[in-house]
């Protein structure tokens, strides 16, 4: 292995293992905002976990992969908001899935171009975050028809 | 900053080469990435930053040749020029829909404008106001069903998102991460307007 391979090695284990803490305390939010919600969200909530556990498997592996440690989940996380309805189960639904999609982006960037395996992944990741935030809005549109339900730079 | 995670980077700072569309750039003003979550030590470093810069956007001081742009590059700003004028005719074509496309041009013209930045264009001219009230002599066609229209812009959609995330895969530097974001944008107009046809909203 070059230096310069070692050093983007480096550079994309540590931008996995940051992703997958940011993964690990999402995974924990959502099962707080679930309790809030109603019924049909609370499914989809949990679709939505399934998915982001799906995340950290792929990229445990990737890091496994470049002979980096892969982290362990936290017993407990602190989130942003605690939320008491559901308008506020909402809103931290919506900020789990843009700090995930800034971590998707850190990943993508810190992907070498001969590391197609981690840059689709980390782009799918990002993708997948945003239009589960667009889901997100679109359920509090009905409280706040003045939400923005996209934006133009999804993990800037 | 000097303790910031690889992943993130501190405004002001590149990782790209001293290409010369970025050198012709004076003006910077940093986007922001926001982090919202906190907890083990480890999740702390990265996710108690608040605010860092994420590479920088600025205006133009400078006027690049569109045909001398990287293929990626020229190809992303076609993309982005056609979706945009489609999202417009479509919103001039059924301005009851305008809660949703107003919003989904606005992103476009966001894209266009950095992509014309990354390429050393001059910027886009200042918007005329409502767009539905100019729309382009060449504006492709656009069905009059308002559900059919705006399928079909999901559609468009959706593929420009597709070619966007593969233009990801080979792209050099902060253009990895922008064209993965254009395409994470683009999926999720897609998502909405499959949502509106639906009539989720």
């Amino acid at each position: 292995m070059t230096p310069a391979t070692e050093v983007t090695q480096a550079t994309e284990v540590r931008a996995l293992q940051d992703a997958l803490a940011v993964e690990h305390a999402a995974i924990f939010g959502i099962g707080v905002a679930g309790a809030h919600l109603t019924e049909e969200l609370r499914d989809q909530a949990q679709d939505a976990s399934i998915a982001h556990v799906g995340r950290v498997r792929g990229w445990e592996q990737l890091v496994r992969d470049r002979g980096g440690e892969v982290p362990l989940a936290a017993p407990w996380y602190e989130v942003p908001r605690t939320p008491t309805d559901q308008a506020s189960g909402l809103q931290l639904l919506v900020e789990l899935e843009e700090s995930c999609a800034v971590a998707a982006r850190s990943v993508v960037e810190a992907a070498g171009t001969d590391g197609p395996d981690m840059r689709d992944s980390g782009s799918a990741a990002l993708t997948d975050s945003a239009v589960r935030a667009t889901g997100w809005r679109l359920a509090m549109r009905p409280q706040d028809p003045s939400v923005p339900v996209t934006v133009p730079w999804p993990g800037a | 900053m000097a303790d910031l995670p690889d992943g993130i980077r501190p405004e002001g700072s590149t990782r790209n080469e001293d290409t010369a569309a970025e050198r012709c750039h004076t003006r910077r003003v940093a986007l922001t990435r926001r982090v919202v979550l906190s907890s083990t030590a480890k999740a702390v470093a990265l996710l108690g930053l608040g605010t860092v810069g994420l590479g920088s956007v600025g205006l133009a001081a400078c006027s690049g040749r569109v045909e001398d742009l990287p293929d990626d590059l020229r190809a992303a700003l076609d993309r982005e020029e056609s979706l945009l004028e489609r999202a417009r005719a479509t919103l001039a074509a059924h301005p009851g829909l305008s809660l949703t496309l107003l919003a989904i041009v606005a992103d476009h013209e966001a894209h266009l404008t950095e992509l014309r930045r990354l390429g050393g264009l001059d910027p886009l001219p200042a918007s005329s106001g409502d767009p539905s009230l100019s729309p382009s002599p060449s504006a492709p066609s656009v069905p009059g069903s308002a559900p059919e229209a705006v399928a079909a812009l999901a559609e468009s959609e959706s593929g420009a998102s597709a070619d966007a995330r593969e233009a990801c895969l080979q792209a050099q530097g902060d253009r990895a991460g922008t064209f993965a974001s254009i395409g994470a944008s683009e999926a999720s107009h897609a998502f909405l307007l499959t949502s509106v046809a639906s009539g989720a909203t």
